[in-house]
């Protein structure tokens, strides 16, 4: 130790600093003061001393979250300093009394932050104790003291030195390295156990594929497609030639500019019109559409059943084992950590097969599937399965395809794939939506409007729309009934769509016939009076009223110079209606006008004004439940706006008093709330006060009991009581 | 013993857990002179234990197991031991006392019960002297009469009588084999001479005054006295109350010698409490071990009553001390289920541990 006296400035710093530090109360000590402790103390072990000192007596004080910050930072020291580690380990009783309590010492108030500190202490004692345990036993007494007196749970402890932390991690890191080591091995067994497998299976549904799919460059089946073909066999050649018409690039893409060949081709193998009977005439044209769905449409027949059988079963197995084996290998192979050298070379082998597996599994899936083979269609229509319920099934399956092939021949169109009719989606979009309807499309007890195909938009109201309508083709008489539809509005659904046509309308409708008990019978034959029957063609409409995005401010020039801030719809109540102003408050007159009109002069003619004000007041009482989204945040921004306003009332207020000649209303402001405003009183540390009284029901209820007027007003009834009984009791002493 | 050593044992912190198996706090230990190898443990919930010592010589931080017990049987306490004690002349034999009111003598080979002394009160403490042949039991309780138990014929043998208030300590001297010493609630330290009929010989002074050996007037301390001591060679007394005292007595003049021990004793439960004082030797100071009750023990020159150290880290209330000659090691028993042995500490700088702990770690950016 060089020297051993202590200088007067570092001790003055040191302990500045950590009473600052202790002393926050906050939850985390700031890293630069801490840095700074350490710094200090780095430079002599005296300077330790003192530290350890000064964090004793802050540990001492009555106040949990001093001694919370305190505990942190000794848990620093303690970590660095060998000396600090003797200093404390000395004192090591004391020190959990004063952050554990035993010894029934109460950790002092507030409660969260003895928590704290209690907490932080146990888990400090339990990584010294695995840390330092052997050498310092003070640490392993009190270890043992907590654990056997205390009973206190040392698992499931929060990690908080630095050191237990990354500790902690790194077990994690390797524990995870090693997994993934024992997956790597595991995966490279699995690969070279079962690659073998995959490909046999992946061959074996080629040779399906080869055997469903004729290949281009496959002789046979180019003869079989273009070779001449036997009458007997045309359509099904012709089925053939649909089927394999596209699934890559090496087979025959048929499409608009090959048919006119194909054309050729017919005639050319067809000469006797053959073709041309059963197509009715060969003017047709033909037009093959590919399916996208299902590019290679094979069906499934007799003869193939058995392939699409052994199809099925591979597929089966891919999809089942072999396609999450590959992806599970890739996934390993992928994260395993990568080593130098032979390993290197090992996996990157590895990797390589597994990719290729992948890559040939994927073909055989996507394959098998363009052929109509996947998991929902697990039995073909020629699998004879044991289920009788499965048999008849079957039978009508049959009767679909064969129908599907009849038709196919009778219209006369080539083997074309089933093609869906473009789907139309409604869009629900009508003349009128109602309100909030995008609201209500979420309430599952909503049915919706009508929803027919768009048509033009119309915007005529739809009353004077249907009268038209009535008007127009009532006539021409001409129009059939799709050009009326077309010309015909959207409207949403009401009542009064269904009467909307009638001319007159009976009571019953029903067509029952049904008896009164004092009007008799009732044949259907009363009619509703035309008044009803036209109030039953009206249609109600929700008035939905455009709220102003911002409402203006008045902006009229005040004689403090400012302008007024209150926002009204149509007139501020002090300075009139509500004109655009400059900057300065002055009128912006539209360009139309040019004169300058004074604020006070400009008067809107009373009908204009009543219209006006009209509006606003209908805008205000717009119904809110119905508001949607936007509506509603509109408002609350006026809502906002208004609270802003409140600040200048006070202006406004002066304003029209100064200018009636009245004196200005001074406001009683709360003694504290001033104050408050004007500087705003930044607290020194979050320190707990612990000396101010809590504000407990007693002690409200003390403040209210205890004033000295009701005790005087008690003794007061007492002394009453008292004397009146002593005189009762005279009263009845006859002396 | 010389004082480097002694100096050693103070400067160092050097705890070693014993043992925790106890269920109740470890009231009482002893050590027995013979071989320094047994020891001898009484706890609060009536079982006593034996410890071979030597088996947790090797590793420190070993765990000792319990030799032998006596576990509550039938024949043994029902209540708290307050005091264990070897036959100073035969391991074969210990004694025990209890607040069940009574004393037993054990046979330390079956573990059994020899022989019970029923005394009718509350038992704080028994003594039986290392030098005398007539092999009494003098006894501590919450009568104020001190009953002497007669180990040959398994009988009482005669009260003495002179104290106003439970007896909580006795000792004999290790001079004069009929000398003995006790301390009571009634604040006095009385010495008797066990054959004399009129046995009490004074009640010490604390304020040296020339009263009347046996005047009312004498008290030793000014609140209950709870331990007595007497140094090795017989010529001084040590006694301890709950006035946070320590007086040391010079038993030639029966004078208070106004030895200062401080103010760091702390004493305040009614319990039979014994300073441990170290061998003497030519040359060296003679140290007194007190178990302070602020869960420490306070090491003292004895002459001069300076502190020399103090030894904390004890979790428990210190209860008892003992003495082990052979190792220069302090036992301490505490109320937290440990006995904690403390002796100079093992400076092992091979021990990568203990190099780890003697570093600093100061990272550069600090």
């Amino acid at each position: 130790m060089p020297t051993m006296a202590m200088n007067l400035e570092t001790r003055e710093a040191l302990s500045t600093l950590i009473f600052a530090i202790t002393k926050t109360g906050d939850l985390y000590l700031d890293p630069d003061q801490v840095k700074q402790v350490k710094s200090i103390c780095k430079k002599s072990d005296v300077n330790v001393r003192t530290a350890y000192d000064l964090l004793m007596i802050q540990l001492k004080r009555k106040h949990a979250q001093i001694r919370y910050s305190s505990t942190q930072l000794i848990a620093e020291l303690f970590q660095r300093s060998h000396v600090f580690r003797e200093l404390l380990v000395a004192d090591y009783p004391v020190f959990l009394q004063l952050t554990v309590g035993i010894h029934q010492h109460p950790l002092p108030l507030p409660v969260v932050f003895a928590d704290k500190t209690k907490k932080l202490a146990i888990s400090l004692t339990n990584e010294w104790h695995a840390k330092y345990g052997p050498v310092y036993k003070q640490i392993v007494l009190g270890y043992e003291f907590l654990r056997y007196h205390l009973k206190v749970d040392f698992s499931n402890l929060v990690p908080v030195t630095d050191e237990a932390r990354s500790a902690e991690q790194r077990a994690q890191e390797e524990l995870s390295r090693r997994i993934r080591q024992r997956k790597y091995e595991k995966a490279v067994v699995e690969i070279e156990e079962m690659s073998e497998d995959i490909q046999d299976n992946v061959r074996k549904m080629g040779s399906c594929f080869d055997i469903l799919v004729p290949k281009l460059d496959d002789e046979s089946a180019l003869n079989a497609i273009f070779g001449a073909p036997t009458g007997s066999n045309i359509d099904k050649e012709q089925d053939t030639q649909g089927d394999d018409d596209v699934n890559d690039d090496s087979r025959m893409e048929p499409d608009d500019s090959d048919t006119a060949e194909q054309e050729v081709a017919w005639r050319q193998y067809d000469p006797m019109g053959v073709h041309d009977n059963a197509l009715g005439t060969n003017r047709y044209k033909l037009t093959i559409n590919v399916n996208r769905d299902n590019p290679v449409d094979v069906q499934e027949s007799e003869d193939n059943a058995e392939v699409f059988t052994t199809l099925r079963e591979c597929y089966r197995l891919i999809v089942k084992k072999h396609w999450p084996k590959v992806t599970e290998w890739m996934d390993v192979l992928m994260k395993a950590d990568h080593e130098p050298g032979e390993q290197r070379a090992e996996y990157d082998r590895l990797l390589k097969k597994a990719i290729d597996l992948k890559k040939s599994v994927t073909d055989a899936k996507s394959k098998s599937e363009d052929l109509g083979v996947n998991m929902e269609t697990m039995y073909g229509p020629y699998e004879h399965n044991s289920d009788e319920d499965d048999e008849e099934l079957e039978e009508v399956e049959v009767m679909a395809t064969s129908s599907i092939k009849n038709n196919t021949r009778i219209k006369g169109k080539q083997p074309v794939s089933k093609q869906q009719r473009p789907e139309t989606k409604n869009p629900k979009n009508s003349v009128f939506s109602m309100h909030g309807q995008d609201i209500l499309e979420d309430d599952p007890t909503y049915a919706g409007g009508t929803h027919v195909t768009p048509v033009q938009a119309v915007s005529r109201p739809d009353t004077r729309r249907a009268r038209d309508l009535r008007s127009t083709t009532a006539p021409e008489g001409e129009e059939t009934r799709e050009e009326l539809l077309a010309r015909a509005p959207l409207v949403p659904w009401d009542d009064d769509l269904a009467v909307w046509d009638k001319k007159d309308m009976a009571f019953n409708t029903s067509g029952l016939e049904y008896s009164h008990r004092f009007l008799g019978v009732g044949d259907g034959s009363n009619l509703v009076s035309q008044g009803t029957l036209d109030r039953m063609k009206m249609r109600t409409r929700i008035y939905n009223p455009e709220l102003p995005n911002e409402i203006k401010a008045c902006r009229f020039p005040m004689s403090n110079g400012r302008l007024c801030m209150r926002r009204d719809l149509v007139r501020c109540p002090y300075h009139g209606p509500v004109v655009p102003r400059d900057e300065l408050g002055q009128i912006q007159l539209p360009p139309g006008e040019g004169g300058f009109v004074r604020p006070g002069e400009e008067e809107l003619d009373d009908e204009q004004e009543a219209a006006l004000i009209a509006r606003a007041i209908a805008a205000a009482a717009a119904p809110s439940s119905s508001s949607s989204l936007s509506a509603s945040s509109r408002r609350l921004d006026s809502g906002k706006s208004k609270s802003k306003d409140t600040s200048t009332w006070e202006d406004i207020e002066d304003d029209v008093h100064l200018a009636l000649g009245l004196e200005k209303i001074e406001v009683p402001r709360r003694r504290g709330q001033g104050v408050k405003k004007k500087k705003p009183v930044k607290p020194p540390s979050a320190l707990v006060n612990l000396s101010k009284p809590v504000d407990s029901s007693r002690a409200r209820l003390l403040r209210r009991v205890a004033t000295k007027a009701s005790k005087d007003s008690v003794t007061q009834d007492e002394a009453i009581e008292k004397s009146s009984s002593s005189r009762d009791a005279r009263l009845n002493r006859w002396q | 013993m010389n004082s480097g050593r002694t100096r050693r044992i103070a400067h160092n912190k050097y705890t070693r857990l014993l043992y925790q198996v106890e269920l109740g706090a470890v009231n009482t230990i002893d050590i027995e002179e013979a071989e320094g190898r047994y020891l001898l443990s009484g706890g609060g919930d009536g079982n006593i234990y034996i410890y071979d010592l030597e088996e947790s010589q090797r590793d420190e931080r070993r765990v000792v197991k319990c030799m032998a017990g006596a576990e509550k049987t039938i024949s043994g306490h029902k209540g708290g031991i307050s005091r264990v004690n070897w036959y100073p002349f035969d391991n074969g034999m210990f004694i025990s006392s209890s607040f069940d009111s009574t004393i037993k003598v054990w046979d330390t080979n079956a573990m059994e019960v020899a022989c019970t002394f029923d005394l009718e009160n509350k038992v704080y403490s028994h003594a039986i002297s290392s030098k005398a042949t007539h092999g009494l039991i003098a006894t501590a309780s919450s009568d104020p009469r001190i009953r002497l138990c007669d180990l040959k014929t398994g009988a009482f043998t005669h009260s003495l009588s002179g104290h106003r208030g439970t007896v909580l300590s006795v000792e004999w001297s290790p001079r004069h084999e009929y000398l003995l010493a006790s301390g009571s609630t009634d604040t006095t330290v009385r010495l008797w001479d066990i054959r004399k009929s009129s046995s009490c010989l004074c009640s010490l002074d604390m304020h040296n005054t020339n009263s009347p050996p046996l005047s009312e007037a004498n008290v030793a301390h000014t609140r209950t006295v709870n331990g007595l001591a007497f140094t090795p060679d017989g010529l001084h007394l040590v006694s301890t109350g709950h006035d946070d005292k320590m007086r040391l007595w010079n038993l030639y003049t029966g004078q208070n010698t106004l030895t200062n021990y401080g103010t760091m004793i702390r004493n305040q439960f009614v319990y039979n409490l014994v300073p441990v004082i170290s061998p003497m030797s030519a040359g060296s100071p003679t140290y007194v071990f007190y178990p302070s009750n602020d869960r420490s023990i306070l090491m003292y020159d004895l002459m001069d009553g300076s502190l020399v150290k103090r030894l904390t880290g004890s979790f428990g209330r210190i209860t008892a001390l003992a003495w082990r000659p052979r190792t220069q090691e302090i036992y301490s028993a505490g109320n937290d289920h440990d006995i904690l042995a403390w002796g100079p500490k093992n400076v092992d700088r091979d021990n990568a541990l203990q190099a780890m702990a003697d570093l600093d770690t100061w990272s550069d950016s600090d």
